[in-house]
């Protein structure tokens, strides 16, 4: 088998990126983690249980095969067995009817064949010692046989001789008898203790395997379920709002990075559109705008007009000084026309994100510029209560501002006759600024309330006092680490905003800054 | 022959003097104010025969100019100058009683046509009409 | 003097409340065959192209049609001159800006039931409006006074729609005369335009005037150019902008485009 296959493969081949995009340098990072991946670790285990079935089916036949021969062994040594009993019987009819000597000199002679031919068998139960004993008793009974064969083929076998070779010849034929029972016996227990052997063994392979299959189950149904269970504690955060990228739990590659890439790039993706939805809000928002901004140009416009009409109509009459301050008046408004279109400017501009730290007040301050018109418009009165000295938050002045917009021109529209809109801006915990937008307009029905903040929630055409971009304004402040919430009854409604902030400075570090915030 | 008494209201005071001198020149008497809220506490004080007034002001806004001024002297011209001009304020503006209304940015011309018109209708011979 | 514009899907019924009403004030009564037939003889068109602009567009033939624009844009320019005549009473269920942006143009909507003395609703007609202008002919935001004639009798509607015109706030003044200029001067420049450029949107203001089509986006300065050159030397146009950028157009329109 090729492990190379699992573990060194290179990363883009294995894992085809949807959309066939570029990778970025972060999942470049994550793919190119060695790999470990569930199909092999699935293999491994099924290849470690498959190895040790193997290996037990081997021991098996090997054992079997063993005990076939010990068998043959055992056989060898009962016919040795039978072949020194059968050579004592003969020997004990020839010293009773003096017949069989013949006979009890080839069975005798059969068993030393047996054992000259078992000599190895025999050293591997007996020992050496042992095997010496067997052979030399055997040896000398089968001398003392051939002895006696020879005198009574001689006829000279005297009873004296007789009776020392009966004496003999039972003595060595004894130990013979005794040591092949002996061997024997021994083989027939060594063949039980196999077979015992072989039967207990496949109970305590059954029992292993058991366990092991219930450790493998375990094991690979956590290391699916651990990932699996972070992924779904990942969605939840990401349903927030929270566009933060997945960390991997794994150090090396598996499957979930895959699925971990696929969702990050989502993510980007996630994120770009609530960055559009922002634009398009922005834009909604501009379009607002502009209507109040044209008609807040028409006074310095019509300044410019009147001045120049009045130069035109008595250039005689005016002295050289009066038409200077006349046209000074013209420059003097041309660049209030200017400021105008700029604030407003500012705010379309399509800029990069730019975090940085930001003077909240004077933020507050611009935004509450911008909406101005709107408020003449409505005929509205909007109260701004900005604590001064606010300390620095970190964020994006242009996203912030347009929350903030959202928020007052959301108010704007919830409002009706005699409106009030009053925008708070104050430290409400250490490292914690707070803004709130209140409004004394028709209020958001309970239901609703619950829904104005979903994340893409803008399928419904958007009603009026409810929503302008209210899901813009939560990512918005959720991507600057805040919170925003509401709370509302008819004729009472308010949008807090918090914002984590910088510890308060103690001296200021943008005086031009503080004393533009407070001049409105 | 009495003189035509005009108020002028606009919160940009360049408004106030740059149309002042054309309309003395008619004949006119203008008082130029740029505090709506002074504007009404003069109007309840004198009777003015023409008032030009601006609508979105901070302390108070036109139609209020409006009203006050036909409350206390049914016959007054009110002239409406504003730059937020619509469809609707204009209707409002006429229903509470507005002589005529014109957008800003306009020629003094045109607004010193309107006078004349205006003091036509009051009866007063025009001295000059400064017509271009 | 203002003029009162009277809307219904009612034919019959409707212009017999706009014959009352002129008799009564001395008005121009004008109706839409009358509008059409004027606009044939001003702009030397024949009369069935301007009906075409009304006929129902259906199946493939009205498909590939081409779209009556220029008929349509003729009708309204002759409206906002018949109407800028004063003193006229129109009874029909075209020029919905028009009425929209002039405050002296008392809008009135005549209801009647399907059953009623006027006969059956002429369906068409609301549809068209539909597509037309994309708004429902028979939303009563539109108008300024809705007469039902399930409820009262021709003289009696005519006799409502008089007393309203009273109201001060149908007075024409300077302002809103501008603005019927401004209407004029922008329908002028879209019939001249609306053939080359079937999605051309004109606003006028004060002798400037400001173009959109797509038709002027980039690369095709020529056109643009060329364009500019023939609407300044229009009567009354002091300033031309040419724009093939709709957002941009909007934001300089702030959306009041006709």
């Amino acid at each position: 088998m090729n492990l190379s296959h699992f573990f060194h493969q290179p990363a883009g081949d294995r894992h085809p990126v949807p959309g066939g995009l570029a990778l970025t340098e972060q999942e470049r990072e994550l793919l190119d983690r060695p790999a470990f991946s569930f199909r092999f670790q699935i293999i491994l285990g099924f290849l470690i249980v498959f190895l040790l079935s193997v290996a037990i089916i081997i021991g098996a036949m090997v054992a079997v095969n063993h005990i076939q021969r010990r068998i043959t062994t055992f056989q060898t040594w009962q016919r040795f067995l039978f072949d020194v009993e059968q050579a004592r019987r003969w020997e004990k009819n020839f010293f009773l009817y003096g017949t069989n000597l013949q006979e009890a000199l080839e069975s005798s002679h059969e068993a030393q064949r047996l054992l000259e031919a078992n000599l190895e068998a025999l050293e591997a139960i007996s020992g050496p010692q042992g095997r010496e004993a067997i052979a030399g008793h055997l040896a000398k009974y089968h001398a003392l046989l051939q002895d006696l064969y020879r005198l009574v083929q001689a006829g000279t076998l005297s009873s004296r001789v007789q009776d020392e070779l009966e004496t003999n010849l039972r003595h060595y034929g004894a130990l013979v008898v005794e040591d092949a029972a002996d061997v024997a016996a021994r083989e027939n227990q060594l063949v039980l203790s196999w077979l015992d052997l072989m039967q207990k063994v496949p109970t305590y392979y059954l029992v292993f395997h058991f366990v092991l299959m219930l450790w493998m189950t375990r094991f690979l149904s956590n290391r699916f379920m651990k990932p699996l269970n972070y992924l779904v504690k990942q969605t939840k955060r990401i349903a927030t709002g929270d566009f933060s990228d997945v960390k991997p739990i794994r150090k090396y590659r598996d499957e979930f990075t895959t699925v971990e890439v696929a969702i990050n790039r989502m993510l980007r993706e996630l994120e770009s559109r609530q960055n559009s939805l922002i634009d398009s809000h922005k834009l909604r928002a501009v379009g607002i705008l502009t209507a109040g901004v044209a008609h807040e140009l028409n006074n310095p416009l019509n300044n410019i007009m009147l001045t120049a009409h009045a130069i035109l109509e008595e250039y005689q009459a005016l002295s050289a000084e009066e038409t200077v301050a006349m046209v000074k008046d013209i420059v003097a408004e041309t660049d209030r026309s200017r400021a105008i279109v700029h604030n407003l400017l500012d705010f379309t501009r399509e800029t990069e994100s730019v975090m940085g730290p930001l003077q909240l007040g004077r933020l507050l301050e611009e935004t509450i510029r911008l909406a101005r018109n709107q408020v003449k418009v409505k005929r509205a009165i909007l109260e701004s209560l900005i604590a001064p000295d606010l300390p620095q938050v970190h964020g994006d002045r242009q996203q912030l501002k347009q929350a903030f917009l959202n928020l007052i021109l959301n108010a704007l529209d919830a409002i009706g006759e005699e409106g009030i809109i009053r925008v708070t801006a104050a430290p409400a915990a250490p490292g914690v600024l707070q803004v709130q937008i209140e409004d004394n307009g028709c209020g958001i029905p309970a239901d609703a309330l619950t829904h104005v903040f979903d994340p893409f929630y803008t399928t419904k055409p958007v009603g009026k006092g409810t929503g302008l971009g209210l899901s813009v304004v939560h990512g918005i402040v959720t991507k600057h680490g805040g919170d925003v919430t509401v709370k509302s009854a008819p004729g009472h409604t308010v949008f807090t905003v918090t914002l984590p902030c910088r510890a308060p400075v103690a001296a200021p570090l943008d005086p031009a800054g503080r004393q533009e915030g407070h001049r409105t | 022959m009495k003189a035509v008494e005009v108020l002028l209201l606009d919160d940009e005071p360049i408004v106030g003097q740059r149309l002042k001198s054309g309309l003395v020149k008619m004949g006119c008497t203008v008082e130029t104010f740029e505090n709506p809220v002074a504007a009404m506490a003069r109007i309840a004080q004198k009777k003015f025969d023409i008032v030009i007034t601006d609508v979105m002001m901070a302390e108070a806004n036109g139609i209020q100019v409006l009203e006050a001024a036909k409350k206390l002297n049914p016959e007054v011209k009110v002239i409406i100058i504003t730059g937020y001009a619509t469809a609707e304020l204009a209707r409002e503006a006429m229903e509470k009683g507005a002589y005529d209304m014109i957008a800003k940015p306009f020629k003094p011309a045109d607004l010193r046509g309107l006078v004349v018109r205006a003091m036509q209708e009051l009866g007063v011979q025009v001295v000059a009409p400064t017509e271009e | 003097m203002s003029s009162i514009a009277i809307w219904s899907q009612y034919g019959n019924q409707s212009l017999a409340v706009g014959r009352h009403v002129a008799s009564q004030l001395g008005f121009r009564l004008v109706s839409m065959q009358d509008l059409v037939k004027t606009t044939a003889a001003e702009f030397q068109m024949p009369e069935a192209e301007l009906a075409a602009v009304f006929k129902k567009r259906s199946g493939l033939k009205g498909v590939f049609a081409k779209k009556p624009s220029k008929g349509l844009a003729c009708i309204e320019q002759q409206l906002c001159r018949l109407i800028a005549e004063d003193r006229l009473v129109f009874v029909g269920h075209v020029g919905l800006t028009l009425c929209q942006m002039i405050s002296h143009v008392l809008k009135a909507l005549v209801l009647d039931h399907p059953g009623g003395g006027s006969g059956p609703a002429d369906p068409g007609v609301k549809e068209w409006f539909q597509t037309a202008y994309q708004e429902d002919l028979e939303d009563p935001n539109l108008y300024d006074l809705t007469v039902n004639l399930t409820h009262m009798d021709v003289a009696e509607a005519g006799n409502i729609i008089i007393n309203t015109l009273q109201h001060h706030k149908f007075t024409p003044m300077t302002y809103s005369l501008k603005c019927m200029d401004n209407l004029e001067l922008s329908g002028r420049v879209k019939t001249l335009l609306v053939e080359k450029y079937p999605d051309v949107a004109v606003k006028a203001h004060d002798g400037a005037v400001y173009v959109f089509s797509s038709g002027f986006n980039r690369g095709r300065q020529k056109a643009a150019l060329q364009t500019k050159q023939t609407l300044l030397g229009l009567e009354g146009v002091s300033h031309v902008e040419v724009h093939g950028d709709k957002k941009l157009f909007d934001s300089i329109t702030c959306g009041q485009v006709r």
